[in-house]
């Protein structure tokens, strides 16, 4: 199951960036691929990208009061097929985070000190930096700008900022304080990559933020068998986000990876496109409770 | 009923994109996406 997530992991994330001449020219795809938005954190910015950042795309309309009714629609359309299946399997930034992780140095933790304070840091860049300030924090023609994607998207710095400052001297002589202050958000998201399993998923994006939502009603999702599971608590264990799977499978942090599947002793655990009725423990309760 | 909603949701979400659409939202997310981003990158 990991080594077929990776797969896809990589197979996305070069295939959302598959415009190679950009990364040699510096210079962005313009073709009508990028109309539509792409499921994960992906610069639109990065030479290569073929489609729209979902994240980038919402804050650019709610600030030009246009599109709005548009991005809502593709935000709601991945997150009602798949919920945080996107985080688990589609994002490319959580592909970096997961390889970042696997670097075999130090201790490795699943969750930071005050995480249950932290874990609403994500909303709160959601309501104030990607909704609220875009909005309402306009110049003398009405426009905002895009808060999240100027002072905190470390994926931009990295797929967009960084190479495009490489091959662009231009643009590299042109670079001042805002560009060092979003490097070094990059540098401490790396860093806390390497011990803390994908940090920035768990405590500060507002794209997971928002596929969380969907979490519980997406058509992807987890169920688990009341009959078969012998609350053992492997599945958390298990889980890199820390999760108790058996206590409610589709909660708001599960990125979908499946892990939990894999190590429950008992194969309770499933998870499809499709829900099957979950058996519950007491069936002659149920039957009651129905006629 | 986890499910229907989830139904109804995907649903929402093509009506959404009709009328986004119909509004104009794939050029202005064809706009912003197709030119470099000069917040993104550091320099906005």
């Amino acid at each position: 199951m990991a080594e077929k997530r990776t797969v896809i992991q990589i197979f996305w994330a070069a295939l959302s960036n598959g415009y190679l001449a950009g990364f040699r020219h510096g210079r962005l795809y313009d073709g009508a691929l990028k109309s539509f938005c792409m499921p994960g954190l992906n610069c639109y910015s990065c030479p290569g990208a073929l489609g729209a950042c979902p994240l980038g795309s919402l804050q650019s309309s709610l600030a030009t009061k246009s599109g709005v009714v548009y991005v809502v629609g593709w935000l709601f359309l991945f997150g009602a097929l798949m919920g945080r299946l996107v985080c688990g399997w589609l994002c490319p930034f959580g592909l970096v985070q997961e390889a970042l992780h696997k670097i075999p140095l130090g201790r490795k933790w699943k969750r930071l000190p005050g995480d249950r304070i932290l874990v609403w840091l994500k909303y709160v860049l959601l309501a104030l930096f990607v909704i609220l300030l875009p909005l309402f924090a306009v110049d003398a023609f009405g426009l905002g700008t895009t808060w999240f994607c100027k002072y905190v998207c470390p994926q931009g710095t990295l797929e967009a900022g960084v190479p495009l400052a490489l091959v662009d001297s231009a643009l590299r002589s042109s670079l001042g304080f805002l560009y060092r202050w979003k490097v070094t958000i990059l540098i401490v998201v790396i860093v806390f990559s390497v011990f803390v399993y994908r940090p920035f998923c768990r405590y500060v994006c507002p794209l997971g933020a928002v596929y969380g939502f969907f979490n519980k009603v997406s058509l992807y999702r987890f169920e688990v068998d009341e009959t078969r599971c012998v609350h053992c608590d492997a599945c958390r264990k298990a889980c890199p986000m820390d999760l108790s799977v058996w206590k409610d499978p589709n909660q708001m942090l599960c990125i979908r990876c499946g892990k939990c599947k894999s190590a429950c002793p008992t194969g309770a655990i499933t998870s499809g496109w499709i829900s099957r009725p979950v058996r519950k423990k007491n069936p002659q309760r149920l039957h009651v409770s129905n006629s | 009923m986890r499910r229907a909603v989830g139904y109804a949701l995907a649903a929402l979400s093509v009506f959404l994109l009709i009328v986004g659409v119909s509004l104009g939202g794939m050029d202005v997310v064809w706009l912003k996406a197709s030119r470099i981003c000069l917040e993104c990158v550091g320099l906005g």
